[in-house]
């Protein structure tokens, strides 16, 4: 998001407008009302007497309200305003204004307040990949005695905006006009109504109902906010930054679940304002990084997740039997599959990653309930790891799309076309059987073993599983490892050359434990190693590869929630002093960032630039990048689960001093950890110096 | 067109007992509609086995569809998902019980087989 823009967000509504509250067509990001990947209101401008707005300040109250305090006319005149403007609103299932002016003089002032409204109703999908095309449904705008009905349709596809307001007004097909005189020192005030619908076929008229709603609707939603923050652990610590992040990333958190249409509980979205959506690998990856303080997180993902498993073979929406979930999206180019995201499955990691979370789910909670309604979609996902998977038949994970018009070139994490390269430049041949993705199989086989044994009464299946990742493991140490160069390659080509650029992936093969011991010292080093460590976190590409870019979304700039699975594995390795670097990193970008680190940042060096760098269009908040503080601070503790007890194991900075989180949920009840930290970092380089520190 | 929605239910009636995994449970009801004329199928899934049923039975979950919407799914040509956006097939009540054990039916019966799961 463009972090001019300011921002209201619940689920996947949000509204995305300018310092004064006003929405406009916008080049540098896309200004409006969105809710269920459609643009709701494309225009929502303000004027007192024909005169634009200023902004004097602007209040977040929380993630899903804020207040704008204005005055008419141009900065230079505001001194001596007569009339100032309080503009509050929030988003909920509806977007809420309420417009308030007040006459500061001894006379009274006669105000003609305008809003001016309209919607284009644009698919998200489609604003980002920039088409411009002739639309094929019409847009409709209707005044009515009590409101504008602003409608696109689309055969069967209706979506409405309804506004109303709650004082006398005139209605015009461009908007709204309030004539009002105030008196000396009166304020005047009205709320403003904007009904975003998704209407029902078969001729079912959904009207406007939720004027009633409205006032209990926020209220319900201040106190879920609250009830979210007062049930995860309390972090106590002597750093503010960390404090500051720690919060933040918890209310990001909150605010990034949406209620998926199936009545579950809410779930993770990706991010604002690109992925508002169901993201498969986004809702896992956040889940797992924040399970041991929001658990209740991951039941709705793991169930949702399941109940849209694959079921058969279509090359449209690359799905597989199976296969789990790349993406939902409900806008108008995927209820008419113009592009095949209504359902898309074109990822080769989030299945093994679904037996993944499951398993840490179990371990976490103790929910054997859970596991057992979840064997057949477990099974089925590990069956498709080999069955679907291997599409060069030498027992790799690999990935080639099957719709070769709209699908994703590559489908591990790193989805962007030129994701994975050679370090000389040169695209691989495909199928790509990326390095992490064989981490992720092989831990999806240990897991999916364990969880056999222990819930599902087949230990026959465990043995097969966990023979096959022993297999895996050995061939993988085999045919992955450079020598010369000595860390593992990206990935292997459709020829089974080794693709040999140095990347961040890597750092996923020591969390998921597929690296030989022998070897993890030298991953450990490349990662922590100038060519990918910037200072501020570890890049996606090693800063002398061909296609490195600071700027390349997945060829050079840093991912925080990449990172934080590397320091796991860093810390699951023993690299403690390593791990603590790369998290301190992170949480010293997070400062920069107000404690909200978006999905991806520069990767410049840090010597090099006094700030970390963000660019245009990344998504912020971001669920994996809220999640990364939250996984860094469990991992930095070392609190694990064994059985109904907590272990604490911390490694923490020197610099971090005091860390305390207390009231962590899990099978024991409520359990606190302590750290203090105690390793010092030497700026050249990672010193052999142990860390210790105090738990309970 | 017909002739695939006859032969659907037909082969949930035949083959009813073997095609899904015991995990799921719930009622459906289909309205399928051409001109005025509504046509009502009732799904009993208990435990995973289905049985159909014409008489009328309080659903966990309502499926409205045009006939030949709904055809069109079962031929394959066209996603579950998009439909649901897309208002061809409309639901009420538990939309989990479409997305998940409906679905998978739509696909075992077109396949004449029951390997989709493990």
């Amino acid at each position: 998001m463009d972090p001019e823009l300011v921002s209201i967000l619940d689920g996947n509504h949000f509204v995305l407008s300018d310092d004064v509250g006003d929405i406009y067509p916008c080049e540098r990001a896309p200004a409006g009302v969105f809710s269920f990947d459609t643009r709701f209101v494309s225009c929502w401008r303000l004027t007192l007497n024909g005169k634009r707005l200023h902004s004097l300040s602007v209040d977040d109250l929380n993630h899903f309200e804020t207040r704008y305090f204005l005055v008419p006319g141009a900065a230079t005149h505001y001194v001596d305003a007569k009339l100032s403007v309080i503009r509050h609103r929030w988003v909920g299932a509806s977007f809420d204004e309420t417009i308030t002016v007040l006459n500061h003089d001894t006379e009274p002032a006669d105000v003609r307040i305008r809003i001016d409204v309209s919607a284009d109703f644009a698919d998200t999908a489609q604003l980002r990949l920039g088409y411009r095309s002739e639309r094929p449904g019409r847009i409709h705008t209707r005044v009515e005695q009590e409101c504008l009905r602003l409608s696109y349709e689309r055969e069967t596809f209706v979506r409405e905006t309804i506004v109303s307001a709650r004082e006398p007004h005139d209605t015009d097909a461009g908007g709204m006009t309030f004539t009002v005189r105030i008196p000396p020192h009166g304020r005047w005030s009205t709320g403003i109504h904007v009904h975003c619908v998704l209407l029902s076929s078969l001729g079912r008229d959904i009207r406007s109902t939720l004027a009633a709603h409205k006032g209990r609707q926020r209220v319900e939603m201040r106190a879920e906010l609250a009830d979210w923050m007062n049930s995860a652990p309390r972090l106590a610590t002597d750093s503010r930054d960390l404090s500051t992040s720690y919060q933040r990333s918890l209310v990001d958190l909150g605010a990034l679940r949406y209620p998926a249409l199936s009545l579950r509980p809410r779930v993770p979205v990706g991010g604002m304002p690109w992925h508002m959506t169901l993201c498969g690998r986004d809702a896992i990856v956040t889940c797992l990084q924040t399970i041991c303080f929001t658990p209740q997180l991951t039941p709705s993902t793991l169930l949702l997740l399941a109940s849209g498993h694959g079921v058969e073979s279509n090359d449209f929406r690359e799905e597989e039997p199976g296969k789990i979930l790349d993406e939902v999206r409900y806008g108008e180019s995927a209820a008419f599959e113009d592009l095949p995201h209504a359902a898309y499955y074109g990822a080769a990691d989030t299945t093994p990653l679904f037996v993944v979370l499951l398993d840490e789910y179990q371990r976490w909670t103790g929910d054997v309930e859970l596991v057992r309604e979840l064997e057949y979609e477990s099974r089925a996902a590990l069956r498709w790891i080999d069955e679907y998977g291997d599409l060069t038949g030498r027992g790799y994970l690999s990935y080639r799309r099957r719709n070769t018009e709209h699908g994703l070139e590559n489908q591990g994490w790193k989805n962007s076309w030129d994701a994975v390269s050679y370090a000389d430049g040169r695209l691989p041949g495909l199928p790509r059987s990326t390095c992490e993705l064989q981490g992720y199989a092989y831990d999806a086989k240990l897991r999916g073993a364990r969880l056999a044994r222990l819930c599902w009464g087949d230990p026959a299946y465990a043995d097969r599983l966990e023979r096959e990742a022993t297999e895996l493991k050995v061939r993988f140490n085999r045919d992955f490892w450079l020598p010369r160069e000595e860390y593992f390659a990206a990935a292997l080509d459709g020829d089974g050359t080794p693709v040999d650029s140095l990347t961040s992936n890597i750092g996923h093969l020591l969390w998921s434990g597929i690296v030989d011991e022998d070897k993890a010292d030298k991953v450990a080093g490349h990662l922590t190693g100038d060519r990918l460590f910037s200072g501020w976190g570890i890049r996606t590409l090693a800063d002398d590869s061909r296609r490195y870019n600071p700027l390349g979304t997945h060829t050079g700039m840093i991912w925080p929630f990449d990172n934080s699975l590397t320091v796991w594995g860093l810390r699951r390795y023993g690299f403690d002093e390593q791990a603590v670097r790369v998290a301190e990193g992170l949480f010293d970008a997070a400062a920069f960032f107000n404690g909200r680190l978006p999905a991806a940042f520069a990767g410049y060096d840090r010597a090099l630039t006094k700030n970390p760098v963000r660019r245009p269009g990344v998504d912020a908040p971001y669920s994996p990048s809220s999640g990364t503080t939250l996984l860094l601070l469990r991992v930095l503790l070392g609190i694990e689960p064994c059985g109904d007890r907590l272990t604490v194991d911390p490694a923490m900075s020197e610099r971090l001093g005091r860390v305390e989180l207390l009231d962590i949920p899990g099978p024991w009840g409520r359990l606190d950890a302590f750290a203090r930290g105690r390793v010092r970092l030497d700026d050249a380089g990672p010193a052999a110096r142990p860390a210790t520190a105090a738990g309970r | 067109m017909a002739e695939r929605i006859g032969q659907f239910f037909a082969e949930l009636d035949r083959r009813g007992a073997g095609l899904l995994p015991d995990k799921y449970t719930g009622t459906v009801l289909l309205e399928l509609t051409q001109d005025d004329v509504v046509e009502r199928w009732t799904l009993v899934i208990d435990r995973g086995r289905v049985e159909v049923r014409r008489d009328d039975v309080e659903p966990d979950c309502l499926i409205r569809s045009p006939r030949d919407a709904f055809a069109r799914l079962l031929a394959g040509r066209q996603g579950v998902f998009a439909a649901v956006w897309r208002n061809e097939l409309s639901v009420e009540g538990d939309i989990a019980l479409l997305l998940g054990p409906v679905r998978d039916l739509m696909t075992r019966v077109r396949r004449g087989g029951s390997d989709g799961g493990p």
